[in-house]
């Protein structure tokens, strides 16, 4: 009953904004600061997505809030950062939220992959 | 990053709502200063391009909020009673067509409300008024983070002010058309 629960309150955020995504899968590795996150963003993306700081901000303001992701206490190097930064990391929610959208998205490559979609000129025969 | 940009990105930071600007305005300061380190922009290319990110990320944060929301929304409805009173003029000509037929069939047509309805239009609007008033303070009151029973309490409130207000102004109206339409009665 409790799998129930959990699967359903992870079902509820789906499909995730683009820009939440963008942000779970920059987090996957580790906790960052914001502009580590936003260089992540743009470099996981070929540089087609840039988010701007309102946009960003705006997104991990959300998250925060939803609790997917929660501010880390300790830094990972301090003697060699700035002290007032602050770094995020993906809580246990975040994790499943992010692992479920990866899932739905994949199925629908897999849906696009078998319908030849792009192969095909005109896509159909 | 100059002292000056930065100074310009404040003012950039002000189409924020505050609550955000309170929570991430440092950041966000923070960030800008980074990207200039980092990037190969000038500081004005990366100033413009937050700017126009503002331009899209703020209003919406803004709709956000409720407590924007329903100014937003009381705004809105005071220009609808606003455009339901100069709409009345238009009951003018309808008045000048009773009174037609008053001559033409020597008794006056029931108009909208009747008479006696119509002249407590007053109340109707204080009541409306105060509605409306009482809905706006309703976030104020909890510092503008509504929980769902305030929130409902909030636009109940909104929606029975802003017909209270639309039924005292229409029989206002009313009013004004059984005065021009019983020269008797005034």
């Amino acid at each position: 009953m409790g799998h129930v629960g959990d699967a359903e309150e992870v079902e509820g955020f789906l499909p995730l904004p683009a820009s939440v995504m963008h942000i779970v899968v920059a987090l996957a590795d580790g906790e960052k600061h914001g502009y580590a996150i936003m260089r992540d963003v743009a470099e996981l993306s070929g540089g087609a997505v840039r988010m701007g700081s309102g946009t960003l901000y705006g997104s991990i303001k959300r998250m925060l809030d939803q609790g997917l992701i929660e501010e880390a206490d300790e830094r990972p190097d301090p003697a060699l950062d700035d002290q007032r930064r602050r770094y995020y990391r993906l809580t246990e929610l975040g994790h499943r939220v992010g692992a479920a959208e990866h899932r739905r998205l994949l199925s629908l490559v897999d849906a696009a992959r078998l319908r030849q979609l792009g192969l095909r000129p005109g896509g159909a025969w | 990053m100059s002292a000056l940009a930065i100074r310009l990105y404040r003012l950039v930071l002000l189409a924020y709502p505050s609550q955000f600007r309170r929570g991430f305005g440092a950041e966000m300061v923070r960030l800008l200063i980074d990207r200039r380190r980092h990037e190969v922009r000038s500081e004005w290319r990366i100033l413009l391009e937050e700017t126009v990110d503002a331009a899209h990320a703020a209003p919406r944060m803004r709709w956000e909020s409720p407590m924007n929301r329903i100014v937003i929304l009381a705004v809105v409805g005071t220009a609808a009673i606003a455009a339901i009173l100069v709409a009345q003029l238009a009951l003018i000509p309808v008045a000048v067509l009773g009174l037609a037929a008053w001559f033409a069939w020597g008794r006056p047509l029931q108009l909208i409300a009747p008479a006696a309805a119509s002249r407590r239009w007053v109340t109707w609007l204080i009541a409306g008024g105060a509605a409306i008033a009482i809905a706006i303070a309703i976030p104020a009151i909890d510092g503008g983070e509504l929980n769902a029973l305030w929130w409902t309490v909030m636009m109940l409130t909104l929606l029975g002010g802003i017909g209270m207000a639309t039924t005292g102004a229409l029989l206002a109206a009313s009013g004004r058309a059984h005065r021009l339409a019983s020269p008797h009665n005034s």
